[in-house]
């Protein structure tokens, strides 16, 4: 493709800058990096509060809001971007001034955002990252929304040309004959989802106890705030109060969240490019296109089992940085939210073309090695630990519990192996993990980038082993899988990768 | 097995478990042998400082003579462990994927397939120059890290394997199929432009 400026209106061709309004979502930006560095160091100043040494915070919280603002104002200054036709480049930074040059062909994500201070000024955000080995992620925070949605349709590929004169007009999608809404959610369904999102598991951390199937953050939450409230100080009864108020509350809170977020929910389709709209007073606007969808994931947790219904993500490349390892800087996947399974299943089978809408059944691991395995190597650990901890504080007979824990731990290892399973349906392989809830992995077998096969000595002996499947978004693995059906799945995967001709990235 | 979705008849599919692995260069289990001895050589000299730098007490002077004895046992134990591990190592070049094969213990296999490779690369350390060495590392899309980094190979087999991969990339380009600008989009160092006549 022949590279060439826009050429009608002379202002495409120069360094543009966004609208004044942006200051706001820079000034966001540079609060959000202060409070990622510093977040923890609230306590030390709630403490110097409570100590009555608060005369010296207001002056310096003051001073630093003031840098903030300057800081804003002049990254807003020094940020100008300029389109042709294939590629933006954009000049940024205040102290170390950087030029990126960003490709259409290369971007992976587009997001477009209407945040609630940019609204009635009719301005947005449009995020845009590039995935690969060199990756690049810029915000042109305050553009007009019209110039933002051209940019997006241009960027998905829906346009040819970004003309920057035409006039703001309706989003084009909404009219389009192509386009068509596949779904919408209504703010009951909504508020399902808030109650099957993290909110609750919090509660569950708090009340659960140590064997529930929460991730380290949500871990991490209830800890560090009892850290910080100093609840040994308390009462028993303000102790109890606040746990009941957090029960009742959080469930409250995640529902508003979602409301906030995902309010007037809306799929949309056209061609191969699918695109969500969500949002109560801060609009959110997200495509992807069929072709990078590598895996789509079903999560069902407790909750949305009560309910019967699944959430549906769409697992994209992963960005080239190890971004995914960084709670803080996840970007959100793809959500389609309180599906149906029905819903779920011809959804899915939509995105992943050749898909198989009839649920496979899923083959199981060796259940003896899988369950000893893993009390062997992973949770031995564990209940040494507690044990000794439980015998140091309240007395050595606490180790004739230990079996009991042993035994406890092993009846939930069961209960996971059961919910453990894999299936290949015709070109597409399944995964099933869970112990309440349950989560399905399917992912096209001709999307799989690399796939390894381990054994440790027992697994040689017994004619096992794990089986992974590295796809370009994240990796799968099949433990104590029979060896001869892991070669057959590999030989197949491999087979299929090669003699695929269909894009995947 | 209990699995049986298979639309295509298994024995159809080429089978990759019954092949023979191409063992490394017969050299890559000297520069095991040298890089070993060189890391505790270093230890065994660094144990026997104590024992010069302290004069008094006698006794503890004698305790401290025992101190090499720790990295001559760890040094020999692996650098034994290490020579059968590269004896185990492993490639198979098949028509469309490459498999390294490493692990003594664990014994670990990975199938990297011709047209999901984004990039290649040679590289060589001081001591694989010495010994007519490189390593093969090969990237797929989906993450920074290197997916299969191949050592022991010999300098002529790393340049001919690369040109071979790269060969393939190139065969996979076909119409329908990624073009090239379309791998290039994905990749810091084009494959196309690396790649000579093959």
């Amino acid at each position: 493709m022949t590279e060439q400026v826009v050429t009608a209106p002379a202002a495409a061709s120069i360094w543009s800058r966004t609208s004044p309004i942006a200051v706001v979502f820079f000034f966001i930006t540079v609060l959000r990096t202060a409070i990622n560095a510093g977040w923890y160091r609230i306590v030390g100043i709630w403490g110097a509060i409570q100590a009555g040494k608060a005369s010296f915070i207001l002056p310096a919280l003051a001073v630093l809001a003031m840098l903030g603002i300057a800081l804003a104002i002049l990254s807003w200054w020094r940020f100008r971007y300029r389109l042709s036709n294939n590629k933006i480049l954009i000049r940024k930074g205040v102290l170390q001034r950087d030029q990126v040059t960003i490709e259409f062909s290369k971007v992976q994500n587009v997001r477009l955002l209407e945040p609630v201070y940019a609204r009635p000024f009719g301005l947005a955000l449009l995020e845009i990252d590039t995935a690969g080995s060199a990756r690049q992620e810029v915000t042109l925070g305050g553009i007009d929304l019209g110039l933002a949605r051209r940019l997006r349709d241009r960027i998905v590929g829906h346009q040819d040309h970004i003309d920057p004169t035409m006039d703001p007009e309706p989003d084009v999608n909404q009219s389009d004959q192509a386009t068509q809404l596949l779904l919408n959610r209504s703010v009951k369904e909504i508020c399902i989802y808030g109650l099957t999102h993290n909110g609750l598991f919090w509660v569950a951390a708090v009340i659960g106890g140590i064997f529930s199937q929460v991730d380290e953050e949500a871990w991490m939450g209830p800890q560090r705030l009892f850290a910080w409230f100093n609840v040994d100080a308390w009462p028993v009864w303000q102790i109890l109060g606040f746990a009941l108020l957090a029960v009742c509350l959080l469930p409250l809170l995640s529902a508003l969240g979602a409301i906030w977020r995902h309010y007037d929910y809306r799929l949309y389709r056209r061609h191969d490019v699918y695109r969500r709209q969500s949002g109560l007073l801060s609009k959110h606007d997200e495509t992807i296109k069929r072709h990078k969808i590598q895996a789509a994931i079903w999560h069902q947790n407790f909750i949305a089992k009560w309910f019967g219904r699944v959430n549906l993500k769409l697992r994209q490349a992963k960005a080239g940085s190890a971004d995914a390892d960084v709670p803080g800087s996840r970007k959100p996947s793809f959500l389609v939210p309180v599906l149906r399974p029905q819903e779920a299943a011809s959804l899915t089978s939509d995105m992943l073309p050749g898909l198989d809408i009839e649920m496979p059944s899923f083959s199981r691991v060796q259940r003896v090695q899988y369950i000893k395995k893993n009390l062997l190597y992973s949770w031995s650990w564990v209940i040494a630990m507690i044990h000794l901890a439980l015998a140091f504080a309240i007395g050595l007979w606490t180790l004739w519990l230990a079996p009991l824990s042993l035994l406890f731990i092993a009846g939930c290892l069961y209960i996971s192996w059961r919910k453990l399973g894999y299936a290949i349906s015709g070109d597409h392989g399944l995964t099933r993990t869970g112990f309440v809830g349950s989560k399905v992995t399917i992912f096209p077998l001709f999307k799989v980038q690399r796939i390894d096969l381990r054994q440790s000595p027992s697994q040689r002996r017994l004619g096992l082993a794990h089986l992974t499947f590295h796809l370009a978004s994240h990796s799968i693995t099949i433990p104590y899988i029979h060896l001869v059906d892991a070669q057959r799945i590999r030989d197949l995967t491999l087979y299929t990768i090669e003699s695929s001709q269909q894009r995947w990235f | 097995m209990s699995f049986s979705n298979l639309l295509i008849a298994t024995d159809q599919i080429p089978s990759a478990s019954e092949l023979e692995f191409t063992p490394m260069a017969g050299n890559y289990r000297k520069e095991v042998l040298t890089q070993q001895l060189i890391i505790w050589g270093i230890f065994l000299l660094l144990s026997v400082v104590p024992w010069i730098a302290v004069s008094k007490p006698e006794s503890l002077k004698a305790w401290l003579a025992l101190l090499p004895l720790g990295p001559l046992l760890l040094g020999t134990m692996a650098t034994a462990f290490s020579y059968r591990a590269a004896q185990v190592r492993g490639f198979l070049l098949r028509e469309h994927d490459i498999a390294y094969r490493t692990g003594l213990i664990f014994r670990k296999v990975i199938f990297l397939a011709f047209n999901r490779i984004q990039h290649i690369e040679i590289s060589q350390g001081p001591l694989q120059r010495k010994f007519g060495l490189a390593s093969l590392k090969c990237f797929t899309a989906g993450g920074i890290s290197v997916d299969m980094k191949i050592d022991g190979l010999s300098k002529n087999d790393a340049q001919s394997l690369r040109q071979l991969i790269l060969a393939k990339i190139g065969g996979a380009l076909g119409p329908g199929n990624l073009t090239h600008s379309q791998i290039d989009a994905y990749s810091d160092r084009p494959i196309r432009s690396d790649s000579q006549s093959a």
